[in-house]
């Protein structure tokens, strides 16, 4: 296991280097780049949330000043465009694949949920192409809508080719051995639970401009994308059909993503599809109305949990039947967001020895939905961590005590779960233990007394949670429906004069790469940190890569890049041995200088790399010039985080308002490389978190209609929500890859709603409330507090 | 946004006029813009409120008068309010960020009239009145 040897080395929490760009408003955008000559393309959306098109009179639009085409859904057919490919799907439960329905990138008769692309407009500047939008007349025949998930399936059918709007009925684990233990059961626990719809809100909305070069016939297309190769390939290989290397794609600089910019949208399909047509730059940017409507959303399941214990309160069986809402188009990870990413979590951290679940992928007419930070382990998180707190009230037992018991013991690991995972390594208590201390579990009754003769009602919740991320073994992967492999691709390329230049498949857009990937070279190579050159969102720079989402880019990213310098030092070793005239074993390598054992002949890494680029002293009959290495990484399992999240609420009866007094976590994700920027990602992800339990909604009416479309409707969690988190780690470290690390990008997110949601229902249990939902607004908690009085009453 | 042309009135009397020939009015804009750049409103022109002279707090005996271009942060920041209507001031500090307040009138407030609104509802907790160029509107009216 690499040791933080310097100072800016694995381990140190050095400042990002990407700030300084970033704060004084110098980050290079999607929408920062312009092209001379280019052309912006407005899109015409659908107001219905399910119409069949009877026609479409784009006349007045072409006529209009500066507009140069009107694209609609013929004119893509005609030159056989091909829509967004889902990446992953799955089996059916009786042997029968994934129904999968056309998705056109723009409309081609029909319209399945408002802000559906119809026409695209383009003119010489934006105002231009929005006021000749304006003029485009759709005649549409509404259809009723389907817009509630639980009666979806016996809705009108949106798809010809998806009977019954369900895209696909998915199982894991053993039906019968759940069932048989749900049967013998001391006590059954019961628990209905939705997984509240998000929208992801990334600081930068979407944007793309995408350029032709007739004499190269080549497109470069610049794109905010979580993964650029993935979308080179998609786009290229998929939709438009032509050779893969005459598309380039750049992702620059990317204000956030958090799932939502891994797909490949219809629009910059349609911008790059148009430079060639027009022989001109084509650039879209969304507003935010567009990304709420347009955007993949998140979560959006029913979860119906049964669960059984034995007389010694020990978790027997569980049995889980899901619905999850895929939307109306189905989008590059929405099968196995709910799927594959979801059902192997059902295990948590807890020794159950059978467990089943079945999930069912329904069809609405209202935005796709697909992975959104987290991406199917927040929901397996939700719904478990609230069984365990009700399991534990049913049977009289703390909660804390309740899952200490239960926990998987640490000496049983690699530990099998019943859901296809298995464990490497894992140590449940600790976190436990420190998290409890670290809010002073004890001391909250007296909390509560205190509180109450305020007239307040202080309640206390846990979440202790397991993920899996670093994705993925690709023959795993592939086994289970991928079509893709989850490898990930370094290049290390040293500099004559010793500089380094990193390449990473994996992408960076929030989460700091450009400063930690350089520390872990810095240590590694004993060079100054500023030496490092990340080099990552170049399709044309980079080999292929899977960019970056599911917490994959250390884990997977990391240890590719660690797998190249470690390369580039057996290279550098061999040199540096002829340069001091000694044996290859004799050649130690430590804090950037090579030694000889037992004399003082040393070379610094600098003369090492002049020497490999002016190769006149050299072994030519070993290897050839120049110090530059690859490595493709394919991991060999996924990476486990786990830890324990203790939220502390104070409700006012009055108002309903919940206000979050304390917060207590510690995470284990296995080595840190930066502890600074993971702290950083686990406040982001309980603010999120929190956001989902108490404040975010996506609503569609009973028309399909996103009444949630703007910052008036949709309420995103504030510095002022949230209050100073208690944080610390234990480490186990990752025992499958170099680095010792796990990844922590999502776990915040994961592990918060319930604790949440656990803490609101314990604030409010003595008045005979035991059930909320999410979000846990005002309105909902007032409401509760006045029922269960009412009742009480009676 | 859809083009629009501004004008800045130098009076009330001003202001009237360009209503006359259908030009929207502007006080603060922190509702009228936002709806102007969703292109829900395309107004062809809007005219100014700003050097119309229409701001101000008085103290008027038993009574206090705010014209209506005052904006929040001075409605909050004010000696007298505070003194007098403490929870007037308290309100208006607390109407949307510190940019809203900067911009942001009592009288665009009142006239927009949003059941939902802070001022309207301080108008009516009150038993405000509402003076305008043309009559005098009580709270329950």
């Amino acid at each position: 296991m690499p040791e933080g040897s310097i100072k800016d080395g694995i381990g140190a929490s050095v400042r990002r280097k990407e700030d300084k760009r970033f704060l004084t408003g110098s980050g290079r955008y999607t929408a920062d780049i312009s092209r001379p000559g280019q052309l912006h393309v407005h899109f015409v959306r659908s107001v219905y949330a399910h119409a069949n098109i009877k026609a479409i009179r784009t006349g007045a639009a072409e006529k209009a000043d500066g507009v140069v085409a009107v694209f609609t859904g013929e004119h893509v057919a005609a030159d056989g465009i091909g829509g967004p490919i889902c990446g992953w799907v799955v089996t059916n439960r009786d042997g029968s694949p994934t129904n999968e329905p056309p998705h056109p990138i723009l409309a081609n008769g029909k319209v399945n949920y408002v802000g559906d692309h119809v026409v695209a407009v383009i003119a010489e500047s934006l105002e231009q192409a929005m006021n000749a939008a304006e003029l485009v007349e759709i005649d549409y025949e509404v259809l009723a809508p389907v817009v509630d998930l639980a009666t979806a399936g016996s809705g009108v059918q949106i798809h010809e080719n998806v009977p019954g709007n369900m895209y696909f009925d998915f199982e894991l684990g053993d039906e019968a051995a759940a069932e048989a233990a749900l049967d013998s059961a001391a006590t059954i626990v019961e628990l209905e639970v939705r997984n509240n719809r998000l929208i992801p809100n990334a600081m930068e909305p979407r944007a793309a401009l995408a350029e032709y070069d007739p004499i190269d016939e080549a497109y470069t297309l610049f794109t905010t994308s979580q993964n650029p190769h993935l979308t080179r390939l998609v786009i290229g290989a998929f939709m438009l059909s032509i050779p893969e290397s005459k598309l380039r794609v750049v992702a620059p600089d990317v204000g956030g993503g958090f799932g939502s910019k891994i797909y490949v949208y219809p629009e910059e399909a349609v911008c790059t599809w148009a430079s060639k047509k027009l022989q001109r730059p084509i650039k879209w940017t969304a507003d935010r109305s567009e990304s709420f409507l347009a955007d993949a959303h998140g979560r959006d399941h029913i979860n119906k949990v049964r669960m059984a214990l034995d007389k010694g309160n020990r978790i027997t069986g569980l049995r889980v039947d899901s619905v999850a809402n895929i939307g109306s188009y189905l989008s590059a990870f929405s099968v196995v967001t709910p799927t594959i990413l979801h059902a192997p979590l059902l295990s948590g951290c807890y020794k159950i020895p059978a467990i089943y679940t079945n999930v069912k992928g329904m069809a609405t007419t209202t935005a796709p939905v697909d992975a959104y930070r987290g991406a199917g382990r927040p929901e397996a998180t939700y719904l478990l961590e609230r069984v365990m707190d009700k399991a534990a009230r049913q049977v009289g037992m703390d909660p804390a005590e309740f899952r200490r018991m239960n926990f998987i013991p640490k000496d049983a690991f690699p530990y099998q779960t019943p859901v296809a995972l298995q464990y490497d390594i894992g140590d449940y208590e600790p976190p436990l233990d420190k998290a409890l201390e670290m809010i002073d579990y004890k001391g909250f009754e007296a909390r509560r007394t205190e509180a109450a003769s305020r007239g307040k009602y202080r309640g206390i919740g846990l979440s202790s949670y397991i993920e899996a991320c670093g994705i993925a073994p690709s023959a795993v992967a592939g086994a289970l429906g991928a079509r893709v492999g989850l490898y990930e691709s370094a290049t290390v390329r040293v500099d004559p004069t010793g500089t380094v230049n990193v390449f990473t498949g994996t992408h960076s857009h929030g989460q700091g790469h450009d400063t930690t990937f350089a520390q872990i070279v810095a240590d590694k190579l004993g060079v100054d940190i500023g030496s490092v050159q990340i080099i990552h969102g170049d399709s044309d720079k980079i080999p292929f890569g899977m960019g970056s989402y599911g917490s994959r880019s250390l884990a997977v990213g990391g240890a590719a890049i660690a797998k190249a310098v470690d390369k580039v030092i057996d290279k550098a070793k061999i040199i540096a041995a002829h340069l001091m005239e000694a044996a290859d074993a004799d050649v130690v390598f430590a804090d950037g200088k090579f030694t000889v054992a037992g004399t003082d002949s040393e070379k610094g890494f600098g003369d090492i790399a002049l020497a490999a680029y002016v190769p006149h002293n050299y072994p030519h009959d070993r290897l050839e010039p120049g110090l530059e290495e690859t490595a493709f990484y394919d991991p060999l399992n996924f990476t486990y985080p786990s830890g324990t999240h203790i939220a502390e609420v104070e409700i006012d009866p009055a108002t309903g308002v919940v206000e979050l007094v304390d917060w207590a976590c510690c995470d284990d994700f296995g080595n840190l490389i930066n502890p600074m920027i993971v702290e950083g990602q686990v406040h982001g992800g309980i603010a999120q978190g929190v956001g989902q339990a108490l404040l975010e909604n996506a609503h569609y009416d009973d028309t399909g209609q996103l009444i949630t479309a703007s910052y008036m409707d949709y309420c995103m969690p504030r510095a002022d929500d949230l209050p100073n988190f208690k944080v610390d780690y234990t480490v186990t470290a990752c025992t499958h890859n170099d680095l010792g690390v796990k990844g922590c990008g999502e776990a915040g997110a994961i592990a918060s709603p319930p604790a949440l949601i656990n803490a609101v229902i314990d604030a409010l249990s003595p008045l005979g409330v035991t059930d909320m939902s999410m979000p846990a607004s005002p309105e909902k908690v007032w409401r509760a507090i006045n029922d269960a009085q009412a009742e009480a009453a009676e | 946004m859809h083009h629009t042309t501004y004008v800045k009135a130098a009076s009330a009397d001003d202001a009237v006029a360009e209503m006359a020939d259908g030009a929207q009015l502007l006080a603060g804009g922190m509702t009228l813009l936002p709806t102007m750049k969703q292109r829900l409103a395309s107004p062809e022109s809007v005219v100014d409120l700003a050097g119309c002279g229409l701001a101000g707090i008085e103290d008027a005996g038993d009574s206090v008068r705010i014209g209506a271009m005052t904006r929040h942060t001075d409605v909050a920041g004010s000696s007298l309010v505070q003194k007098a209507v403490p929870a007037l001031a308290a309100l208006a500090g607390g109407i949307g960020d510190r940019q809203v307040r900067n911009r942001g009138t009592i009288g665009g407030s009142v006239a927009n009239n949003d059941p939902s609104a802070c001022y309207p509802a301080a108008v009516l907790g009150l038993g405000g009145t509402v003076h305008t160029n043309k009559r005098d509107i009580a709270a329950d009216d």
